[in-house]
């Protein structure tokens, strides 16, 4: 059985790549972007490694009993290979995009999200209590005055 | 045909371009100036004599381009040509990848390739099957390419492949001749890439031979010969085809020599039948005709191999060793000579390999005998490669000393002011402000800052030293903060040091020897040796006062030898003499024993650091359908932070975390062999996990229809597996976790406390441990070529499981898509717990590449060390090429990110303060107001 031999031409996509071809059985691992590669009987797996580019592995039958039925298919999705056409499924991303700078990430940021509400309490609170309301309280709280940071200030100083 | 854009207003153009001319080996370069509106200047032409690559000739344009436009105190200039690599040279970042080191490993055959014109270089093939093109002046990689371990490297040569006029070509392909004369591939000499690949087949294994005429054309094509598997070929060097074959083989004739005389039509094929008659044929340059051949008989016999003298010369050494004998064949005329060299001293050492170029001085490739590779010239070393590091076997990391105290106020102060332009400058790169000269600078304070070559220890553990031992038997200290190879010298009262183990023979009953090497300064402490055999080294869980680990060498006849030496070791270790408990797992005899310490041995001259052992128990698998593939166990040194696990729905499930647990794996004896030997039906993968002090089976699962190879990792209660499975015939990954089941119902703090197994009781190895496992299994696309788990500080952190893949890429893979509690429709709460939707393969997602982009050529171990910093673990990978990472399995979530920005902290700081007296000053103003109203 192991002296049959069948010559696959193998043909990678992405000619210029430095690729690795490592075939299951041992007998050829190593380059072969484009050539002649000796498939023993039996049943084999290709693997391809390149950088940037994901590739499934094929598997590749080679029947003992008619000699050059050869068939192959991809492991990840099963699709059926009619030439061994190695083709990379996707590219791949090894480095995560840098989001760019925008005005909404500084916003996002803890030290935005501060600023931010501290601007609605400074600008946005008074305007929700409406005036007659606002002289209620500061009548039933006598002649207090409205606490100011002023006051609060001035009364912290005081107790220095 | 180059597209020539205009340039921006007052701007100068100068257009570059070069044209050869082979016949001649001539090279012109043409350049124009010209001004904005395309108006004809000045124009230069230049030729220059050789003939150079495409690329070569560009480069030099420009550079004639540059010098030519200073000469006419030109200013706004700009070049343009057609070589687009150049462009892209000059204008791509270098980045500064300083943790990944590129090597080659110990050269085997060098070709020299100094064309006065060319750039200089040198062509090596090496042990670790890299083939690889130097610089000759500074020793830096221009390319290089692994080959499989499998498809040795036989020879290199270089062939002269393409020469034309127009479209430009002068290309010079390295030949490379591999797996024993069956494959011969050509590689582009410049770049590297793979021109063409032939596969020469043949009847029968023979001495591979290649053989690259300067100057012979058949058919107007470049010739080289190959012999290889009985048969010699005539091989076109333009593309790989196969002009004629002849077999040479069947009459048993061991071919040792090609030779092809200049200008002449014969090519001769020397070589010995059997080891006493010298054969000759001749062949025909063009057709591969058999002209003549003739032998001759030397009844004394020969004794090794031929070496030739010259075209018509051999020599060899007769049967006896005594007698030198030179063969001249000459016209079918073979004559001997026969010289006495009793006087001859017999062994000469072949620790130099050294190989000279006769046209250019005296320059030689030296190997040294610890695989270092350097270039004398005239008598002076110009560059010196590490390639040693190619083959490191193991790695061990150490701590390195602590920081002294008082650092000066001068130092603080400029810090300080350093400090807030460094801020500076990065603020206004996160607001994308910054002129390219500030990009330039945040770089280069980044490298600075980082103070990465500090030979002692930082807060947050991130600089070790990492003591690897390479296969030439060299030890090397690495210092992670920027992997240079530097045993630095630092005075302290006890430094750490590594024991280093090795063997005289390679029988596993030769002697031993031992040494002791201090880690920071590289020297040798102490050498014992020869000592006994060294059959199995077992570090014990004890240290000494001088923190020294103890360790127990274990011999060939059974005899366990305690280091160090010392009454102090002595008394620890006689101590726990009852407590020490290790295991042998036989693979060629299918067996795993147990084994216990007894009592002192006795021996002819008494050692009281030698013991007897006892063996306690032995599994026998079955050889006919059990074939020990391969173990795996807990790291010594890994930290497990909790002992229980709570799920989502208020169960407590509790590790089964022991130190003694060990990971087996068995295949059948038939599915040894590769994949696709065998059926799906023949084959099966067996699993253990066995208690290493008892020899208790814990648990046993079948794996039918699935093979190795079997790459495994063992870490807290859980180990991952990867195989193959020849019913899907896909690759597998699948994970073991033991729980401890006699505490399983210790569910309320009351039975925690008091109950049976409750947190004081003891917990022994010899009490029945009441387990229970949960099991799950993944398809995984790559193969594995090897397999680590990342380790941190305390443990708290999650893990990743390491994967060295096919492409020699380390893929971090979170342990979380290995868990066995995932189904495909988690609940609410579970996925609250933050378990994934179980899928019927592993994702691998480009991201989580630890090498990114990169590659660690030859990827053979991966090496995890934790730092300080709780979430932050160090990997070192290794193989031809080295990597150094940190890697964060659950993010850094104890420290601010490299590009945390303190400057804008401060700045809202500031804000806030200005704010509140704005509003101070305004509330002031108001009260003011009201108080007049």
């Amino acid at each position: 059985m192991a002296t049959y031999y069948v010559l696959i031409y193998l043909s990678l996509v992405l000619l210029l790549l430095p690729s690795a071809l490592g075939i299951s059985n041992g007998n050829v691992e190593g380059y072969s972007i484009n050539g002649k590669v000796r498939f023993p009987a039996g049943t084999h797996l290709i693997e391809v490694a390149a950088i940037g580019y994901f590739f499934s592995p094929v598997r590749v039958d080679v029947s003992a009993r008619n000699p050059g039925k050869v068939q192959a298919a991809l492991t990840e999705n099963r699709r059926v290979l009619t030439e061994l056409v190695l083709e990379p499924l996707r590219e791949e991303q090894y480095y995560e995009i840098r989001e760019p700078f925008s005005p909404m990430s500084l916003l996002k940021s803890p030290m935005g999200l501060m600023i931010g509400f501290m601007a609605i309490v400074m600008f946005l609170m008074p305007k929700l209590v409406d005036a007659e309301e606002l002289k209620r309280a500061q009548e039933e709280m006598g002649n207090q005055g409205v606490p100011s940071i002023a006051n609060f200030l001035a009364g912290a100083q005081r107790t220095n | 045909m180059v597209l020539r854009n205009k340039p921006p207003n007052e701007w100068l153009k100068v257009n570059v371009d070069a044209a050869f001319c082979c016949q001649k080996a001539a090279t012109g370069l043409g350049m124009v100036l010209r001004n904005d509106a395309g108006e004809f200047i000045q124009a230069r032409t230049l030729p220059i004599q050789g003939v150079f690559e495409v690329r070569e000739a560009e480069a030099l344009g420009v550079r004639e381009a540059l010098s030519w436009i200073r000469g006419l105190g030109l200013q706004r200039v700009v070049i343009e040509t057609d070589a687009k690599y150049i462009v892209d040279g000059l204008l791509c970042p270098v980045l500064g990848e300083s943790e990944h080191q590129q090597y080659i490993g110990k050269v085997k055959h060098a070709v020299f390739h100094t064309q006065k014109a060319a750039r200089k270089r040198v062509v090596v093939s090496t042990e670790e099957n890299v083939v690889a093109s130097l610089d000759l002046r500074h020793g830096e990689i221009f390319w290089r390419h692994v080959l499989g371990s499998d498809d040795v490297i036989d020879q290199i040569d270089l062939a002269l492949g393409k020469c034309n006029s127009y479209p430009v070509y002068i290309r010079f392909y390295v030949i490379t001749l591999s797996s024993g004369g069956s494959v011969l591939r050509a590689w582009n000499l410049p770049d590297g890439q793979m021109v063409w690949e032939s596969t020469l087949l043949g009847s029968k294994a023979s001495k591979p031979l290649l053989l690259i005429p300067t100057n012979l054309k058949v058919n107007r094509d470049n010739v080289l010969f190959v012999y290889g598997n009985g048969f010699i070929h005539a091989v076109a060097t333009i593309d790989g085809e196969v002009i004629w074959k002849k077999e040479l083989a069947s009459e048993g004739v061991d071919v040792q020599q090609l030779i092809y005389p200049d200008g002449s039509d014969t090519l001769y094929a020397v070589g010995l039948l059997g080891l006493s008659q010298f054969d000759v044929y001749q062949l025909d340059v063009k057709s591969g005709e058999l002209l003549r051949h003739y032998n001759m008989l030397f009844p004394a016999g020969f004794s090794g191999d031929l070496s030739f003298v010259s075209d018509d010369t051999a020599v060899a050494m007769d049967s006896t060793g005594t007698a030198l004998v030179a063969m001249h064949f000459q016209d079918g005329q073979i004559s001997f000579h026969q010289t006495d060299v009793s006087q001859l001293i017999q062994d000469f050492s072949g620790e130099l390999y050294v190989r000279t170029d006769r046209s250019n001085g005296f320059r030689a490739l030296i190997v040294m005998e610890d695989h270092s590779l350097l270039l004398l010239q005239q008598g002076e070393i110009v560059w010196t490669r590490e390639d040693g590091l190619a083959s490191i076997m193991d790695v061990k990391a150490s701590e390195l000393p602590v920081e002294k105290d008082g650092v000066s106020v001068a130092k603080v102060e400029h810090n300080l002011f350093e400090w807030l332009k460094g801020h500076l400058l990065k603020l206004k790169g996160t607001l994308m402000i910054a002129t390219p000269d500030d990009v330039a600078a945040i770089q280069k304070m980044r490298l600075q800052s980082s103070e990465k070559s500090k030979m002692t220890r930082d807060r947050n553990g991130f600089r070790k030293l990492l003591i690897v031992l390479t296969r030439a038997g060299k030890l090397f200290a690495l210092h992670t903060g920027d992997g240079r190879i530097d045993p630095h010298y630092h005075a302290l009262d006890e430094n750490p040091s590594v024991l280093v183990v090795g063997r005289c023979g390679h029988t596993s009953d030769s002697a031993g020897v031992l040494s002791i090497v201090d880690t920071y300064t590289g020297e040798e402490r102490n050498h014992m040796g020869p000592v006994h055999s060294i059959a199995h080294i077992i570090p014990l869980p004890f240290s000494d006062s001088m923190e020294q680990r103890l360790h127990l060498l274990v011999d060939a006849n059974g005899h366990a030898h305690l280091y160090p030496r010392s009454a102090e070791a002595l008394g620890i270790f006689q101590r726990d003499l009852g407590n020490i408990y290790w295991y042998s797992a036989e693979t060629d005899k299918n067996i795993l024993r147990g084994h216990g310490v007894r009592k002192n041995c006795v021996l002819e001259v008494s050692d009281e650091f030698c013991f007897d052992t006892r063996d306690l128990w032995s599994i026998v698998f079955p050889s006919e359908s059990e074939k020990i593939a391969a173990t795996a166990t807990r790291s010594l040194n890994e930290v497990v932070h909790t002992q229980a696990k709570v799920t989502a729905d208020q169960e407590v499930m509790y590790k089964f975390v022991s130190k003694n647990l060990l990971f087996l794996a068995t295949v059948a004896p038939k599915a040894v062999g590769p994949i696709g030997s065998v059926t799906p039906d023949e084959s099966s993968l067996v699993v253990y996990v066995i208690d290493t002090v008892t020899g208790r089976i814990l648990h046993r699962m079948t794996h039918h229809g699935s093979q190795g190879p079997v790459q495994a990792v063992f870490s807290e209660n859980w180990v991952v597996y990867h195989y193959f499975n020849l019913r899907a015939h896909r690759y597998e990954m699948s994970v073991i976790e033991i729980y401890d089941q006699a505490r399983a119902d210790n569910k309320e703090i009351l039975k925690l406390v008091l109950g049976t197994h409750n947190l004081t009781s003891p917990i022994t190895a010899y009490s029945r441990p009441e387990v229970f496992t949960k099991s799950q299994s993944y398809f995984f696309t790559h193969s594995v070529k090897s397999m680590a788990v990342t380790s941190t500080a305390k443990g708290i952190t999650s893990k990743q499981v390491l994967l060295g893949t096919i492409g020699d890429q380390v893929l971090a893979l979170d342990k979380r898509f290995l868990d066995p509690r995932r189904t495909v429709n988690p609940t609410q709460a579970e996925k609250e717990e933050g378990i994934i939707p179980l899928t019927d393969s592993l994702p691998i997602i480009p991201q989580s590449y630890a090498t990114h982009a990169l590659k660690v050529e030859g990827l053979r171990g991966i090496a995890t060390v934790p730092s300080k910093l709780e979430s932050t673990t160090l990997v070192f990978a290794y193989g031809v090429d080295l990597f150094f990472t940190h890697l964060a399995p659950s993010r850094t979530y104890d420290s601010l990110t490299e590009d945390f920005s303190y400057a804008l902290l401060l700045l809202t700081i500031v804000a806030l303060v200005a704010a509140i007296f704005v509003t101070w000053v305004w509330s002031e103003k108001k009260d003011l107001q009201e108080k007049w109203r």
